[in-house]
């Protein structure tokens, strides 16, 4: 009777202990907030001015999905994933600085490779995959990097590490959970927005039963602290977050091989990216391949991707000053033959107003060019309309 | 946190044990248990839970206490469920999971995983559950509840997110097939 009366007393305190830290934490959990997109900026040079060049590779049979970010000196780092072949267990995560002074890529060097990432984590891991860099307001570098136990692609999670000295030196990696059915499967491709109230926004996407977009809140300690399907119904992958003309924010979308309509995707939101609608398939073609926008001008965006709904050959670039009208082609990158491809883009804005474009070049090289408002503007004055 | 899994191994081995030698006494399960965690957790790395790990991620509190539940039971041949309980917990969480999955898997627009991050209405509900179990005298259901919102209050395992505590595939699977066979 007295065993009784003492368990149904240390039940009432622990329940009550459990009210109180629970409902601790849901009270600290932050509202939504709002993105702080990145300042367009003049450019500083008149002239048109376009520029192409290999990063060194580092002896990588296959190399692919590069991500890039600019430093707060204005030089670029860049990661990518190389090795034998993608999805092989000697596939690493390489780093390297493009020196703006020197116009130069450093030699590509290791910073992440399954063993280390394995014993860090604290379990088997099979390869690694898409990494993505970005630097937050207060000069941290965050690295996150799709990484798969067992299996395929749709195994993937994720997992971030930080460097508080521009990627000389990195924390322990950490496994995110984000996905209630053993953790599967979440993937990232384009960057991550910082927040107003210092949280972080990360376009993911999932790829297990249903292909579908999501958004990552992340504290800015790295913890996920909230989750948002952007679209539920199937298709839309790897999502590309760019500002329109006022407050609202699109995301345009990967086909994804379950849509099987190989158009870019289109959804809106008009309260920062808590929700989503207007799915829309553009007139832009898609063969299930990265693509990313971003806005140049007040009222000017480009895109670049494969332009066709079959294969990655060409790397092109469009124009619109409406991101819900039409889209005009102005320029091919590439335009390769056939078995070659150009995929992947990462695209990022200088401090000097020069936009930097990256991607993959037939799995071998990650090429990088660079451009500005006026070769922009020519290329558009010259493209047929 | 890998307690959930460690003693799923523990669980196997006496399993097997007493598969080999229903006769062996308490103290020799004891001895078994203890060795084969010894040696299945034990160098961490490239250990069996490690591997099983990179395959399962951890499990929720349920599933560990389900299986401390287990454990006792074979080590001590007491049930510390009551069938009336156990039949209530392995109905609800098949039920449950049927709904849950696919919806957070891909289902539509609506995402109940998403509701696992410091949302107070399902805090609400969750101890709202532990108290109603524990006033039915469902005391198991009750303390499940209730450890898996202390265990993501204080953040035990890697996981932010309530549900990761409350439910994983394996037993929503395990409950599923014993209701499927009649079990329960």
């Amino acid at each position: 009777m007295r065993l009784q009366q003492a368990g149904q007393l240390l039940f009432i305190a622990l329940w009550l202990l459990t009210l109180g830290l629970g409902w601790q934490k849901v009270s600290q959990a932050p509202a939504w907030s709002s993105i702080v997109w990145s300042p367009i900026v003049e450019d500083s040079v008149a002239a048109p001015l376009y520029r192409e060049q290999l990063i060194p590779n580092a002896g990588q049979g296959s190399t692919h999905s590069v991500s890039t970010a600019v430093l707060p000196s204005g030089d670029l780092v860049a990661f990518w994933f190389g090795g034998s072949r993608e999805g092989a267990k000697d596939v690493r995560i390489f780093q390297s600085y493009f020196q703006q002074a020197e116009h130069m890529w450093t030699a590509p060097t290791a910073v992440l490779d399954v063993a280390t990432l394995s014993a860090a984590v604290g379990r088997y891991i099979g390869k690694l995959g898409n990494p993505l860099v970005f630097i937050d307001k207060q000069q941290r570098m965050w690295l996150y990097v799709v990484s798969v136990s067992y299996g395929g692609w749709a195994g993937s999670s994720l997992n971030v590490m930080f460097s508080d000295d521009l990627g000389q030196s990195w924390s322990v990696p950490k496994k995110l959970i984000t996905s209630p059915f053993i953790n599967v499967s979440t993937l990232v491709r384009n960057t991550m927005y910082a927040m107003q109230d210092g949280s972080m926004l990360l376009p993911v996407y999932h790829e297990f039963a249903a292909q579908f977009p999501e958004l990552l809140r992340v504290s800015a300690a790295g913890e996920v602290i909230e989750k948002v399907r952007m679209f539920g119904h199937g298709g839309g992958i790897q999502p590309s977050l760019v500002q329109g003309k006022g407050r609202e924010v699109y995301a345009f979308m990967r086909s994804g091989s379950h849509t099987k309509d190989w158009k870019v995707i289109r959804l809106k939101s008009e309260n920062e990216g808590q929700t989503w609608q207007d799915f829309t398939l553009t007139e832009l073609p898609n063969p299930n391949s990265a693509q990313i926008v971003a806005k140049v001008d007040k009222n000017l965006w480009i895109w670049v991707g494969n332009h066709h709904p079959e294969h990655r050959q060409d790397l092109t670039l469009a124009v619109t000053d409406d991101l819900e009208g039409r889209w005009r082609v102005v320029y091919r990158f590439e335009q390769g033959k056939q078995g070659e491809a150009y995929s992947y883009p990462a695209m990022v804005q200088g401090q000097d107003g020069v936009w930097h474009l990256l991607y993959t070049a037939n799995r071998k090289h990650i090429k990088h060019v660079q451009f500005n408002r006026a070769w922009l503007a020519k290329i558009m004055r010259e493209a047929k309309p | 946190m890998t307690l959930g899994l460690t003693f799923f191994l523990g669980w196997l081995c006496l399993s097997w044990l007493n598969y080999l030698r229903p006769e062996a006494s308490v103290k020799i399960k004891w001895v078994a248990l203890l060795m084969a965690l010894l040696l299945m957790v034990y160098p961490f790395e490239y250990s069996p839970v490690w591997w099983l790990r990179g395959l399962t991620g951890d499990l929720s509190v349920t599933s560990t206490v389900w299986l401390a539940l287990a454990i006792y039971q074979l080590l001590t041949n007491k049930d510390g469920f009551a069938s009336r309980e156990r039949k209530l917990f392995t109905w609800g969480v098949a039920l449950f999971g049927l709904v849950f999955y696919p919806l957070a898997l891909g289902v539509g627009n609506v995402d109940p995983y998403a509701w696992g991050y410091a949302n107070g209405y399902m805090l609400a509900t969750v101890l709202g559950l532990s108290a109603w179990a524990w006033m039915r005298g469902f005391t198991v259901v009750a303390w499940i509840l209730i450890l898996s919102v202390l265990a993501w209050s204080l953040g035990l395992l890697q996981s932010n997110n309530l549900w990761d505590y409350l439910l994983d595939p394996f037993i929503f699977f395990f409950a599923l097939a014993r209701v499927l066979r009649c079990k329960a």
